[in-house]
């Protein structure tokens, strides 16, 4: 892996020892939902395999909703829905799963589409080492990083907003081209058009900005 | 003036750059494409650069996204509602 990834890992169907199908999502075997279990199988399994997916789809919730308490409602309202339809889930792509509910969510409670965007005034933690080092940033660094953040922030709303979709929900949240797609509601071939265009314009900004010049490796 | 073979040869790896970076599950290079685009990295100053400048990018913006963690009180009320939810409820 080139760039550093937390990306889930499709999940892989299986039979279990006793017959039944049985489900791997990540590290987490589960009862497959729809097979014979019972009720509080069902609702075991379903949390999972999805609870440890709440951060993303909280972040994500907050990209579409730009703001926490709406972001926190709607991921409720996600998770009821999903449980609801989980007899539609076919074992893979959890993630990607969750996502286009989230999104189909989002649109059915009639919120306001609103481009996705990074939260203003993100610098991070001056004590935060740079790229790749293990070493304490010095003051110089730490001045040269927090440059390169603003730049790469300002970079970013000049991009198309399509084009930094794309870009943020992949780069900056960590999914991968098909959950970006699932957000988005588009082919992966678009999301891939998309994020290759976002990064090309970005680069361009930031070179044009001596941005990239002057920041360390 | 570049070589216009060399240009094309460029274009070409461009093009496939994205997806040599992120070896993401839907888009991988195949074992022939990924030995072309390492190929042409070692001959080519300009796309090495390029390579390096995107991952001094994504490095910068996967940090925006570790600043972006949700609140830990949010993921406790989600989590305790996923354990609220009852099939008899269906």
């Amino acid at each position: 892996m080139i760039f550093p990834s937390d990306r889930v890992t499709p999940g892989k169907r299986s039979l279990g020892s006793n017959g039944d199908e049985t489900m791997t999502v990540g590290s987490v075997n589960v009862a497959l939902i729809g097979a014979d279990a019972d009720g509080g199988d069902r609702a075991r399994g379903f949390r999972e395999f999805v609870e440890p997916e709440i951060p993303v789809l909280l972040r994500v919730a907050q990209g579409l909703t730009g703001s926490k308490p709406d972001a926190e409602d709607l991921v409720q309202e996600t998770l009821i829905r999903a449980f609801k339809a989980i007899d539609q889930f076919d074992g893979a792509y959890a993630r990607a799963w969750l996502l286009t509910i989230l999104r189909n969510t989002n649109i059915n409670m009639n919120r306001r589409q609103r481009p996705i965007l990074l939260e203003d005034g993100l610098v991070w933690d001056s004590a935060t080492p740079a790229f790749g080092t293990g070493h304490e940033a010095s003051a110089e660094e730490t001045a040269i990083d927090r440059s390169f953040s603003l730049e790469i922030q300002r970079g970013l709303k000049e991009l198309d907003p399509r084009f930094r979709e794309a870009l943020i929900l992949i780069d900056v949240q960590g999914l991968n081209y098909a959950e970006c797609a699932s957000v988005l509601g588009v082919p992966v071939g678009t999301v891939m058009s998309r994020l290759s265009r976002a990064r090309k314009r970005l680069r361009e900004y930031l070179v044009n900005t001596s941005a990239l010049e002057g920041h360390s490796k | 003036m570049m070589n216009p073979l060399f240009a094309m040869r460029c274009k070409l790896t461009t093009r496939r750059l994205q997806r040599y970076l992120d070896m993401d599950p839907d888009a991988l290079l195949s074992e022939k494409e990924l030995a072309q685009v390492r190929s042409h990295l070692v001959e080519c100053e300009r796309c090495t650069k390029s390579v390096d400048d995107y991952r001094r990018m994504n490095s910068a913006l996967r940090r925006f996204g570790d600043a972006q963690q949700p609140d830990d009180l949010s993921v406790a009320r989600l989590k305790a509602v996923l354990g609220d939810l009852n099939p008899r409820d269906l």
